[in-house]
């Protein structure tokens, strides 16, 4: 690691400060970073798409889930760049699998909803860490470090805002005249179009948010590091060591005292830095010579020795000198030391039982995440509820027109021999009824012939007539004239043309599948 | 014979003559064959009809041929600013020959009349004029004369040239059972009209020579009853009130119809189902009237009338989303 040719201007810095480092180095790397997520998503996308076209909240779901898959490229490509070294998006296409590689599954399922994915990643994919090495890391590097959490939460804020103000720009770019729906609709219940809105606006939102999103990560990571390893002090060191030696040369003799305080201070830095490195686990050990940590000692007490070390300041600060008040402390005192035993009681129980309870969560989240996919699953009905176009095959949805039951299970088995057993009882309007009913439920279910619910019937006689053949046209139109004139003008038919209808009811539409 | 034969073989022999009714009307106006069976349609229900459009499309002609295919008096008033109401129902005037007051009934006292440009009329000329067609009789001098029925109006309304007019309020608009657009011909029925009309013709007199009288109107009265005692199912009672209803909770609509918008559709949809030749009324009847019935009846919010939306948009999506009857 060449801390000297680091890109950006290492500090003590704070969490939130990170974050904002984050944010402007993807502002200045932003289309790098851009392409390299839409490199990894786009074909991914696209595969998806050619499986689950029919299945578009399936395609948005899977493509939102393999986040983790899109974001190494960058993390990647970022480790790089923050050293001087701006690699090609072509260069890291071809590396693209090593890069992604490491622990994929784990990061695909068990750590996909780690709130902190961003800070933790490059422990994955630059320090390459598996197991307790990497368990230890973690617990070092994310001590007192909660802004990764926010900004992942803030992330998903971010992104649902941008892509709900998508849909909606896109809604109000659309003439009034051609809306076919309205905005509240569109976002919670879309149909086809609300679908790929979204698929397309939450493509989109995830692509913009990603840089962000990893280089803020990426950014908390080396804040974390700098701030452990003491990166920043030893780039000064080094600087400083550069600064005498160059100044060493330079100088006169009338300042020669002086250049070799400096010098002698430029040693102990390259001293220092050398112990530095050494402590660090992943720095390589390249500034000084190694020096033994009891040889060590003498030489830091003699430059401690140094004026330049060593202040003496004065201060001056009110302390109270009197007797402590107790008449109202002792009073209290019981109090205090029940809450302070019970709290040790407490804690201790704790301290004990943290284990089991962190088990338990687990056992629980898990459980958690099992039962939202058993009901995703097991609601994709609810689903394509929302498509408009029925989907051809089949289908077994419940339809209801003019208050009559359309579900073919809900049609005797042979329904011809019921109509024409009925009618020859004399019950004619039950016989037109189901006649009228099967042949409604051949059209929907079968033919997905698209019968508004506003439909009258002589509405879905034009319909037949427009897209059935001659010879089922004409039977639906006589077995609408009849039904007509049972149902609304209560005028019973004769018994001929009734068993008529029956015996051709069978030719005409064969059998009503479910 | 019992009352429903009578009515039976009145349907049948009135019926075919119907069935001319509008084909002989058709002889003298070309084309206009929506306008030619609502206005069939307000006769038969005993309504009257307010029709807009531009001046040239036939008007005149469609009442004068109605009033000669049913063998009817027709007569024409130009509503003007200075009508007065007595300039319609008529007034009291002294005859000196016989020395006394004679009463010289108005031109309203017809079977047909053509109340053109009825919004060039002041309110009060126009309230005189509605009461007679809600009344159907006339009040002159505290005497009553009632109005030779079948008696149709059969108002007119410019839909350009709105400068110095008196529109109609919403409460004297729905005393018309339809309200009817008549529109420019197509080009082969304009070619029609113009040969057919210019052929031996010296001036713009309007010709209807050709209409021979199909039914009397003593036939017309019997239809009317005939037409007001056609079965209608509950079902379809409800669906009618359905789309009225709706008419009132409708986004986009500041004042929907009252209950008269669902008796006129009934009205409407018994007529349009004797057009039809059925003695039952289908949900189909009152889906064919509802536009007619309910597009002056209907207020819609400033919102769409400045985005040009017109009633007949708002209910055809109504239409489209209230349930169709269910049996």
């Amino acid at each position: 690691m060449e801390l000297d040719k680091l890109e950006i201007n290492l500090r003590r810095r704070t969490s939130w400060e990170a974050i904002d480092l984050g944010f402007a180095l993807a502002r200045r790397w932003f289309m790098p970073l851009w392409l390299l997520w839409l490199a990894s998503a786009a074909p991914l996308g696209v595969m998806l798409f050619l499986l689950l076209h029919d299945q578009l909240w399936l395609l948005i779901l899977l493509v939102w889930w393999f986040k983790p898959l899109y974001e190494p490229p960058l993390m990647f490509w970022m480790s790089r760049a923050v050293f001087g070294e701006q690699l090609s998006v072509k260069t890291v296409l071809r590396q693209w699998w090593t890069v992604v590689r490491p622990q994929l599954l784990l990061n695909l399922t068990f750590r996909r909803f780690n709130p902190s994915r961003s800070f933790t990643l490059p422990v994955a994919i630059l320090e390459q860490l598996r197991g307790k090495p990497r368990r230890d890391r973690l617990r070092t590097l994310g001590k007192n470090q909660h802004a990764a959490t926010w900004l992942t939460v803030i992330g998903i804020h971010l992104e649902t805002i941008l892509e709900t103000a998508f849909v909606a720009v896109v809604f109000m770019l659309v003439p009034e005249d051609l809306r076919w729906t309205n905005l509240n609709d569109l976002i919670f219940a879309p149909g086809r179009i609300g679908e790929w809105l979204q698929l397309v606006g939450g493509l989109l939102c995830m692509s913009l948010i990603a840089p962000f999103y990893v280089a803020a990560g990426f950014a908390l990571y080396l804040n974390r590091r700098s701030e452990l390893e003491g990166w920043d002090i030893e780039i000064n060191f080094r600087r400083t060591s550069e600064r005498v030696k160059n100044g060493g040369t330079k100088r006169t003799k009338r300042t020669g005292k002086r250049a070799r305080s400096h010098a002698r201070n430029g040693s102990v830095a390259l001293l220092l830095v050398g112990l530095l490195g050494f402590m660090l686990p992943s720095t390589p050990v390249e500034a000084a010579q190694p020096v033994s940590a009891s040889d060590a000692k003498p030489i830091i007490e003699k430059v401690l020795e140094d004026e330049a070390f060593g202040r003496y300041e004065q201060t001056q600060y009110w302390k109270y000198i009197g007797k402590p008040e107790a008449e109202n402390d002792a009073d209290n005192r019981w109090f205090i030391d029940l809450l302070e035993g019970l709290f040790k009681r407490l804690g201790g129980f704790f301290e004990g039982t943290a284990e089991i309870g962190k088990i338990l969560i687990w056992i629980i989240g898990i459980a958690l995440v099992v039962y939202l996919l058993y009901r995703v699953a097991g609601n994709t009905q609810w689903f394509r509820r929302f498509q408009r176009r029925p989907v051809r095959g089949g289908s077994k949805q419940p339809v209801e027109l003019f208050g009559l039951d359309l579900r073919p299970e809900q049609l005797p088995e042979n329904l011809a021999v019921e109509a024409r057993r009925l009618a020859s009882e004399g019950a004619f309007r039950e016989a037109l009824s189901l006649l009228y009913r099967g042949a409604l439920v051949y059209l929907v279910m079968q033919e997905q012939l698209d019968i508004p619910v506003s439909a009258t019937e002589g509405e879905c006689l034009e319909l037949v007539k427009a897209s059935r053949s001659m010879g089922e046209a004409d039977y639906f139109d006589t077995l609408t004239g009849h039904w007509l004139e049972m149902a609304y003008g209560h005028i019973t038919p004769e018994a001929e043309p009734v068993l008529s209808l029956c015996d051709r009811w069978q030719e005409v539409y064969g059998n009503v599948d479910g | 014979m019992n009352d429903s034969q009578g009515q039976d073989q009145l349907s049948e022999k009135v019926l075919r003559k119907l069935g001319q009714l509008e084909q002989e009307i058709g002889r003298a106006v070309i084309g206009q064959r929506q306008v030619i069976r609502d206005v069939t349609i307000a006769l038969l229900a005993g309504g009257h009809v307010l029709v807009e459009g531009v001046p040239g499309l036939g008007k005149t002609l469609l009442v004068r041929s109605l009033a000669a295919a049913v063998g009817g008096v027709f007569n024409r008033v130009q509503f003007t600013p200075d009508l007065m109401p007595s300039d319609i129902s008529g007034h009291i005037m002294f005859d000196r020959k016989s020395d006394s007051f004679r009463v010289r009934k108005g031109p309203v006292f017809c079977n047909f009349l053509l109340a053109d440009e009825i919004n060039r009329a002041p309110a009060k000329t126009q309230s005189a004029m509605l009461e007679v067609m809600q009344e159907q009789q006339v009040t002159i001098e505290g005497q009553s004369f009632e109005l030779n029925l079948p008696f149709l109006v059969l108002a007119t309304q410019n839909s350009i040239e709105q400068e110095g007019t008196y529109p109609l309020p919403q409460a004297q608009l729905d005393r018309f059972l339809l309200k009817v657009f008549i529109d420019y011909p197509d080009m082969d029925e304009e070619l029609q009209m113009v040969q057919q009309i210019t052929c031996d013709a010296v001036a713009d007199k309007l010709d209807v020579s050709a209409v021979q009288e199909v039914l009397q109107p003593e036939e017309i009265l019997s239809l009317q009853r005939y037409t007001s005692k056609l079965e209608v199912d509950e079902q379809i009672i409800a669906y009618a009130v359905n789309i009225v209803r709706a008419t009132r909770d409708w986004s986009g609509i500041d004042a929907g119809s009252g209950p008269r918008g669902s008796i006129s559709l009934l009205r409407a949809g018994r007529a349009n189902a004797v057009l039809s030749g059925r003695r039952f009324v289908t949900p189909d009847d009152i889906k064919a009237v509802a536009p007619a019935v309910l597009r002056h009846r209907i207020k819609l919010s400033a919102d769409l009338e400045i985005e040009g939306y017109q009633p007949d948009d708002v209910l055809k999506d109504i239409l489209s989303n209230v349930e169709a009857p269910r049996v």
